[in-house]
């Protein structure tokens, strides 16, 4: 692509070297031309008609010389032996110049049919006392025939033109141009104008004058002293001159240079734009990604403490904080788990604990021993089934879960036994209804509330005291109620009993109402459990609150596994 | 990988913010060019005609090598100190360098040095008194002018193979403290004395050595009456023949003086304005006799034309002295190449600014011997008459 816009900017510069040495050698032409005229004017129009014996030339001479001295030096007639004629401007013929010697002279007389143009010269043929300049003019001389009284005379009519009008037509196409320039030799190669003329003669500067003499017209390209350049060569008509421009091909370059400089300059602007663009998305978006992967894969591997990669963009950001997020989130339900898998294990414990509660079974057998001693011998064998029955549901084969029949039949034998301990301290109040029997529960969770309501509430009443049990249903819910007239639990005590609190005392079984509220939270969740109301001095409610889950062997199962907790 | 990757980008960065700043600097810097020289031209009378060709010469190399030329106006300088300080200024005034034609030789290596240090300095037409160790830091660019003496004097013999034993001869220059001068007077004697001439005096034309000046305003060595005194009756001058110019008129009444006190045959100038001075004397004399005035002797052939009262030969450029030359006022003109003396003092001007640590080389400029007849034969045109506007 470089090179067709440098042959295309070549084609440019030579097109218009020849437009504009074909125009300047139209002017030349044009001059030329008037200048002709006028020595053709001045012999067919003048010269031919005069007599020379007779008549004077001057008036004539100086009227045309007037018309044209802008361009003119001289005009002058001499004859054939080199006496001056006439002449405008007037001037005296200088003894030593040797008119018969001059080129010009001679020139018109070797063919005396033509017009004939000279080399620039110095104008050699007046005196003036007090002009001392001196001109330099290129001499168009033709031979003429002069009529002196019929006597045929020859002679010579020279035109010296003032060289400085070609010069200046010359000039002026050369400044245009920096280092490509025009100059103008005759057919056999002599100079007649050239911008370094002065340092030609001095031996400073060279041009191939010969070569370019030898050219027809047209376009070249050449080489001289080292350097390529073009010619253009355009011949001036009638003189055989030719007007020659010449442009360094280096010229070109300049140009080509500068302009392949820039492409260059344009071309690496826009890798490095690029490259900064690249890296610009690289710093933002992939290698936040990158880093993203990473602590993923990390996590993944099993660096729980690993931490995501925040950063890059606000999309990548977003990610990572995201995915950070979710970590925690699981791990805090890792956490989570951890900790109820722990809970569980512990009530777990205690209710295993409260099966086997060693004071309460060495009590009830103390009790059956001083029955049978005192001969009762049917409340002996009452509390021993009792008792039977109480341990036969505290085991349930090992279950967890099981119909809240078995857990109602075990609360009731329990207070059987406690009644006849306490010698019926109290009174047992039974209101179930008969639909929620057929639900399921965790195991031990009624009795140690009924121990709560004996030994909080109505065991230090002397008389009349009552414990309720209810269970009902309602909707989804079954609602066990153990209700007692007790002394009532102190307002102190009552937050801290679903605590794990010191101030809670634990008494009895050991198991705890805490115990049991977590089991049923456990299994069930939060929004079941235990609900205590109490009054002092007045009683004491605790309602179990159970979703309603009938006993079939899938619930049993399901129950047994994980409960509802995580449903 | 990723290392790999990054230092291949790194490279490739490099490359390309390298290419950048190359091919920026290369277009600011490239169309800027070279730097363009600012040459100052010293020289006397700096409007007079004869400098034309050298300007012209100096010009020209001007515009082949991308600097300006600055010629001085000027006006006569008093002495060399005068010169010395008009370079100065225009070396303060930013001139890169100088070109200039010094009006005294004598007591000159101090300022040289000092000018030479400040700015590029070239010497034309006379060398100077220098130190030896400042050689290469200035140049001077000369025709042989001891040679030029000897022209001068065989352009005489040529005329007057019998001998010259009958024939008086004068000699007249402008200044005689430039070592040209003294070098032209060399190569005169040198010839003259074969034939066992000599000159019966020498008017020296420059009005420095005038008496009514007070004394010290010109230092002693400059004094053209001390050592050019010495000098010139070194060649048989007598010292009431050395005429040193005390008059307030100007040149010519000083010649008309001498020449009506002690006529010559043969006069010869050694540079430009005593030639001038000597054909307008001439001119003078033609005046005279055609006014049939008896100021002077004249000699007329059978057709009662003036036969040639003074032959005058000399050393000149200007036009003036040319066109003297064609009208037979003057018999043969030695012309030194003015135009190649500008040129070449620009261009090795040029050349040491381009080139600071390489020396500057004296260069000759030759000479030609030109008379009437031979002033439009077509090479001489050309040396003689420049073109240049």
């Amino acid at each position: 692509m470089y090179q067709r816009f440098e042959g295309r900017s070549r084609q440019m510069m030579t097109d218009n070297s020849l437009l504009m040495l074909s125009r300047t050698t139209d002017s030349i032409e044009d001059y030329l031309r008037r200048m002709r005229r006028i020595s053709d004017a001045m012999y067919y129009d003048i010269i031919k008609d005069m007599d020379f014996e007779s008549e004077d030339l001057s008036s004539e001479i100086n009227l045309l010389y007037e018309a044209n001295k802008d361009n003119l030096v001289s005009f002058a007639l001499f004859a054939s032996n080199g006496d001056l004629i006439s002449a405008a401007p007037i001037a005296l013929q200088k003894e030593m110049a040797n008119v018969t010697e001059q080129n010009w002279f001679t020139t018109a007389f070797n063919k005396m049919e033509n017009l004939h143009f000279s080399t620039p010269h110095v104008q050699n043929l007046f005196m003036d006392e007090t002009d001392y300049r001196y001109h330099w003019v290129i001499s168009l001389s033709r031979a003429v025939d002069l009529n002196y009284g019929g006597k045929p005379r020859m002679g010579v009519l020279l035109v010296d033109m003032n060289y400085e009008t070609i010069q200046q037509m010359l000039e002026g196409v050369n400044q245009a141009n920096s280092s490509q320039y025009v100059y103008l030799i005759t057919g056999n190669g002599q100079l007649i104008y050239h911008p370094k003329a002065e340092q030609i003669s001095l031996g400073i500067h060279d041009e191939n004058f010969a070569q370019a003499a030898g050219y027809d017209d047209g376009v070249y390209e050449e080489s001289f002293e080292g350097e390529k350049r073009i010619v253009v060569v355009d011949t001036v008509s009638y003189t055989g001159w030719k007007l020659v421009s010449v442009t360094p091909v280096r010229n070109f370059y300049l140009g080509m240079k500068s302009t392949r400089y820039f492409v260059i300059l344009v071309a690496a602007l826009t890798g490095l734009a690029m490259i900064i663009m690249n890296q610009l998305v690289t710093w933002r978006v992939t290698e936040p990604l990158l880093k993203l992967n990473e602590s993923i894969k990390n996590m993944e591997a099993g660096n729980s403490d690993s931490a995501i990669y925040i950063g890059g963009t606000y999309e990548v950001e977003h990610l990572g904080k995201t995915l950070q997020r979710s970590l925690d989130e699981i791990n805090r339900l890792m956490k989570d788990i951890v900790i109820e898998q722990e809970e569980k294990r512990k009530s777990e414990l205690d209710a295993l604990q409260s099966q086997i509660n060693p004071h309460f079974l060495y009590n009830t057998l103390d009790s059956i021993v001083w029955m049978i001693e005192g001969e009762h011998y049917e409340e002996a064998v009452f509390m021993i089934t009792q008792l039977a029955s109480l341990f036969r549901v505290s085991l349930s084969k090992g279950r967890t879960i099981i119909p809240i029949e078995d857990e109602l039949r075990h609360a009731e034998n329990y207070m059987n036994i406690q009644k006849v301990r306490f010698k019926n301290a109290f009174v047992m109040n039974y209101e179930i209804d008969p639909e929620i029997k057929g639900c399921l529960t965790v195991k031990l969770i009624v009795q140690p509330i009924l121990e709560n309501a004996i030994y909080y509430g109505v065991k230090n009443m002397d008389e009349d005291g009552e414990i309720t049990l209810k269970g009902y249903r309602k909707d989804d819910d079954i609602f066990i109620e153990v209700i007692d007239n007790g002394y009532g639990i102190p307002s102190e005590k009552l937050p801290y009993l679903l605590t794990e609190d010191k101030r809670a005392s634990k008494n009895g079984s050991g198991v705890g109402l805490i115990n049991v509220h977590k089991r049923i939270q456990l299994r069930f969740g939060d929004s079941y459990g235990l609900h205590i109301e109490s009054e002092p001095d007045e009683g004491t409610k605790v309602t179990i609150h159970l979703p309603a889950i009938p006993a079939t062997e899938e619930n049993r199962e399901m129950l047994e596994k994980g409960g509802l907790r995580y449903e | 990988m990723n290392k790999n990757r990054h230092l291949f980008f790194i490279g490739v960065t490099i490359l390309l913010v390298l290419g950048i700043i190359v091919s920026a600097y290369s277009l600011v810097g490239g169309s800027s060019e070279d730097d363009v020289y600012n040459i100052s031209v010293v020289v006397e009378n700096s409007q007079s005609e004869k400098w034309t060709s050298f300007i012209a010469g100096a010009e020209s190399a001007a515009a082949d090598y991308n600097a300006i030329i600055d010629l001085v106006t000027t006006s006569e300088f008093e002495n060399g100190d005068d010169e010395f300080s008009v370079i100065d200024d225009q070396i303060i005034n930013g001139a890169n360098a100088v070109v200039t034609e010094l009006v005294s030789s004598e007591g000159t290596a101090e300022s040289i040095k000092d000018i030479s240090g400040k700015a590029v300095l070239a010497l034309t037409g006379t060398d100077a008194q220098t130190d030896v160790d400042i050689e290469g830091k200035f140049a001077t660019i000369a025709p042989d002018n001891y040679q030029i003496g000897r022209a001068l004097g065989n352009e005489v013999l040529l005329r007057h193979q019998t001998g010259l034993s009958e024939k008086r001869i004068g000699i007249i220059c402008n200044r005689i403290t430039t070592n040209a001068a003294k070098e032209r007077l060399n190569g005169l004697f040198d010839v003259l004395r074969v034939k066992k001439a000599t000159a019966v005096w020498c008017i020296i034309l420059d009005k420095k050595a005038d008496a009514d000046k007070e004394p010290g305003n010109y230092e002693e060595s400059e004094n053209s009456g001390q050592t050019g005194r010495d000098f010139l009756q070194s060649f048989g001058l007598s010292g009431e023949n050395i005429i040193e110019n005390t008059l307030p008129e100007e040149n010519g009444y000083l010649v008309k003086e001498t020449y009506k006190e002690k006529p010559v045959d043969i006069l010869v100038a050694l540079d430009d304005e005593s030639l001038q001075t000597s054909a307008e004397f001439f001119a003078e004399i033609e005046n005279a006799f055609k006014t049939k005035s008896t100021a002077y002797k004249y000699e007329t052939d059978k057709d009662g034309k003036l036969i040639r009262p003074i032959e005058i030969y000399g050393e000149g450029t200007s036009l003036r002295n040319i066109s003297y030359l064609d009208r037979g006022k003057i018999v043969s003109m030695i012309v030194p190449n003015e135009f190649r003396m500008g040129y070449v003092a620009v261009e090795k001007a040029v050349a040491k600014l381009e080139h600071k640590l390489s020396p500057m080389e004296d260069e000759t400029v030759e000479y030609r011997v030109i008379n009437q007849e031979s002033v439009f034969k077509d090479d001489n045109q050309k040396y003689l008459f420049t073109t240049m506007q």
